[in-house]
């Protein structure tokens, strides 16, 4: 197992704590940090986008492990422009979803904005942008109503559309699971008919709907995988997939919403058992909930070493893979070069997580070079 | 007068901190560290009109302090609170 620097471990555990540790816990490092351990974990955090969601838990800390002030200013300030933006998306979404109810459309929320109610504190989970899905053909009367009001809409390569609204981007999905293998189409199909969307509130007084508990699990479980096979992948994704399970999945003491054994079924059909699998042991290894509980533990056939493999991904890549992106972008500013980039990215990433979910793979890497994923 | 609901304040630890939340940029000048006596006098009035006699009196009952000492510490907190804006009339 490659060793994490103590720094790194201690990020991770702050990191655990912020987002499984109620609200008011205590939590402890067991040592005081020095400063610039302290801006190591600031960077770190920052790269994964994490950095409100740890601070959530630093500010617990006993005083004789808190931060100076030096490094506790900017942190606060920084986590308070984090949660303003959040404020403020989260209004642009509930106009949204009120624009568009009132033509008749029905969108889903998906992905982070949906996935923060699962955080102990909400507001601390930062947000790129919104992601919306609609039934059938509403997608594309979306994106009518939207022009109509002298708003830019462009497509994307996934075949969605996107625009910026209050300073907002926003997202119209084509899928609402984004598994790419043809094969799987139409039971994905059923499923979603199957498993309706379920109405959440945000805090506001207006209702929003969401996946279905099972169908979240899994949008969440394919979105990395998507992502680990491309670009690259954050903690901030895997912190999503590990709360989204423990309330979903592992209800405490409660009925879960899903049935854990029926989901990992449904991990098997679509082929993406054995990367479920991975995915539960990362989760497991690098985010373990303190007190136990953790993600159910899966048979697993893939070498140990792919959950490391994964984990230098995550360290190298941040956000997205954000993080080797800006770089290779000074070097990429024409688009077809970084598309080819993009491609690269996913074949060096590919030849492991592909022996993860083969079929999965293929298919995602199929759409990548039409174009069809950014 | 009111505290400026647009600063906010932080117990971190034994550390009182304001942030400025209609700040443009989170710059570290809009950062303010209060000692835990003027820390603990804003959750104090938090949320309601006070005065300065109000806040010494409120000095008199937790701290062991002459009604002068309070009344003069508590006007010269109002002052410094009023020039960075802390307080709306």
């Amino acid at each position: 197992m490659t060793e994490l620097s103590p720094t790194y471990r201690r990020f991770l555990r702050l990191l655990a704590y912020g987002i499984y540790a109620p609200s008011g816990a205590r939590v402890s490092l067991g040592a005081p940090l020095t400063d610039r351990q302290w801006y190591k974990i600031i960077e770190e955090a920052e790269k994964q986008t994490v950095s409100g969601v740890v601070f959530n838990a630093v500010s617990r800390l006993p005083e004789s492990e808190m931060p100076p002030f030096s490094v506790l200013a900017p942190w606060l300030a920084m986590t308070h422009r984090e949660a303003r933006t959040s404020e403020a998306m989260s209004e642009v979404l509930a106009q949204l979803v009120y624009l568009f109810r009132g033509q008749g459309l029905h969108p889903v929320l998906q992905k982070g904005h949906a996935v923060a109610r699962f955080y102990p504190m909400p507001g601390l989970r930062a947000f790129g942008d919104i992601d919306l899905w609609f039934p059938g053909n509403e997608r594309a009367e979306a994106d009518k109503i939207i022009s109509g009001m002298g708003i830019k809409v462009t497509a994307t390569p996934d075949k969605g559309s996107r625009y910026v609204i209050s300073n907002t981007d926003v997202e119209h999905h084509s899928m609402l699971v984004e598994i790419h293998n043809p094969a799987h189409a139409r039971f994905i199909g059923g499923l979603c008919a199957r498993y309706q969307p379920a109405s959440i509130s945000l805090g506001s007084d207006m209702l929003i709907d969401v996946p279905s508990p099972v169908i979240e699990l899994l949008m969440i479980n394919a979105h990395i995988l998507k992502h680990c096979l491309g670009v690259g992948i954050g903690l901030r994704q895997f912190c999503d997939y590990a709360l989204a399970w423990r309330r979903l999945a592992a209800a405490d003491g409660a009925a879960p919403a899903v049935d854990a054994a029926g989901y990992l079924d449904l991990c098997r059909r679509l082929g993406i058992d054995r990367w479920t699998a991975v995915l539960h042991q990362f989760v497991n290894r690098y985010l373990p909930a303190p007190g136990g509980m953790a993600v159910a533990a899966l048979p697993c056939d893939a070498p140990s070493h792919t959950v490391e493999r994964i984990f230098s991904l995550v360290a190298e890549g941040g956000n997205f893979g954000h993080y080797n992106r800006h770089a290779s972008a000074r070097q990429h500013r024409n688009v077809l070069r970084r598309k080819l980039h993009t491609m690269s990215s996913f074949i060096n990433n590919r030849s492991f997580v592909c022996r993860l979910a083969p079929a999965e793979a293929f298919w995602t890497f199929a759409h990548l070079v039409v174009g069809q994923i950014h | 007068m009111r505290l400026n609901p647009n600063y906010r304040l932080h117990k971190i630890g034994r550390l009182y901190m304001i942030v400025d939340t209609d700040a443009d940029n989170a710059n570290l000048a809009r950062v303010y560290s209060l000692n835990a006596v003027a820390g603990w006098l804003w959750l104090q009035a938090e949320g309601k009109d006070f005065s300065v006699s109000g806040l010494a009196a409120l000095l008199c009952e937790e701290y062991d302090v002459e009604p002068s000492r309070a009344a003069s510490d508590a006007a010269r907190l109002v002052e410094c609170w009023e020039k960075y804006g802390f307080i709306i009339p």
